[in-house]
């Protein structure tokens, strides 16, 4: 991992598109804003590994036979 | 260029399907996939009203997906303009939002906090994570 010293104010460019800027450092914790393209996120950390758990879960677990033998089931009830 | 080639695939989550390949969506963003970006959006009739999301990337990815306007006609998210643009759409009549659905032993769940905008007419699609914090990752789904 690169790591940098910044002074507030002072800034980092990411590719062409990405600034990030610090804003503000307190005692253990930094305010950071971030300059990027339109339409590219930008996330916390843990957001972004909570969404990827729920993908991951959802795409193991759903299989092709519970969806389609729960409509069967259904219509197998409603006869 | 041929727009129309249409070539069978044999997924192995979701078995055969026929890929036009004008109709593979590119998704940008789907996070714990970030090598899966061509997706193709699979309508069957045996797991009508679930749609497929089939990954081209990967053959043993697939997400079961349903459009929320025909189980979920409160869930009504607002695009912003950074989102549309994610889709390359201006506008938000050009999009459409689609909810990731996870099935297991005791029921059916949504993803409500960070569904799939998906721009038909550009074929493009991203996970959008809404701002509205108190939507559910999980939740159930009444058939």
């Amino acid at each position: 991992m690169l790591v940098l010293t910044r002074k507030c104010g002072e800034a980092i460019r990411i590719g062409n598109g990405v600034t990030v800027v610090l804003i503000k450092a307190g005692r253990g914790q930094v305010r950071l804003g971030i300059e990027a393209p339109a339409g590219v996120p930008v996330l916390r950390e843990e957001v972004y590994a909570r969404i990827a758990e729920a993908n991951r879960d959802a795409a193991d677990r759903t299989a092709l036979a519970a969806l389609a033998g729960r409509k069967n089931n259904k219509q197998g009830d409603r006869s | 260029m041929n727009h129309n080639a249409l070539v069978t695939i044999e997924h192995r989550r979701i078995g055969a399907i026929d890929i036009d390949d004008a109709r593979v969506l590119h998704l940008d963003g789907l996070p714990g996939f970030p090598n899966a970006r061509s997706f193709a959006l699979v309508e069957r009739e045996d797991t009508h009203p679930f749609a497929w999301l089939a990954s081209l990337d990967d053959l043993d990815l697939a997400f079961a997906v349903l459009d929320p306007s025909e189980l979920l006609k409160d869930y009504v998210p607002h695009p912003s303009a950074n989102d549309l643009r994610a889709v390359d759409a201006t506008h938000p009549s050009e999009v459409a939002w689609l909810v990731l659905v996870n099935v297991d032993a005791d029921g059916v769940y949504v993803n409500l906090a960070a569904p799939i905008l998906v721009n038909e007419a550009k074929l493009r699609a991203a996970q959008i994570v809404l701002a509205d914090a108190s939507l559910p990752l999980r939740s159930p789904l009444r058939l």
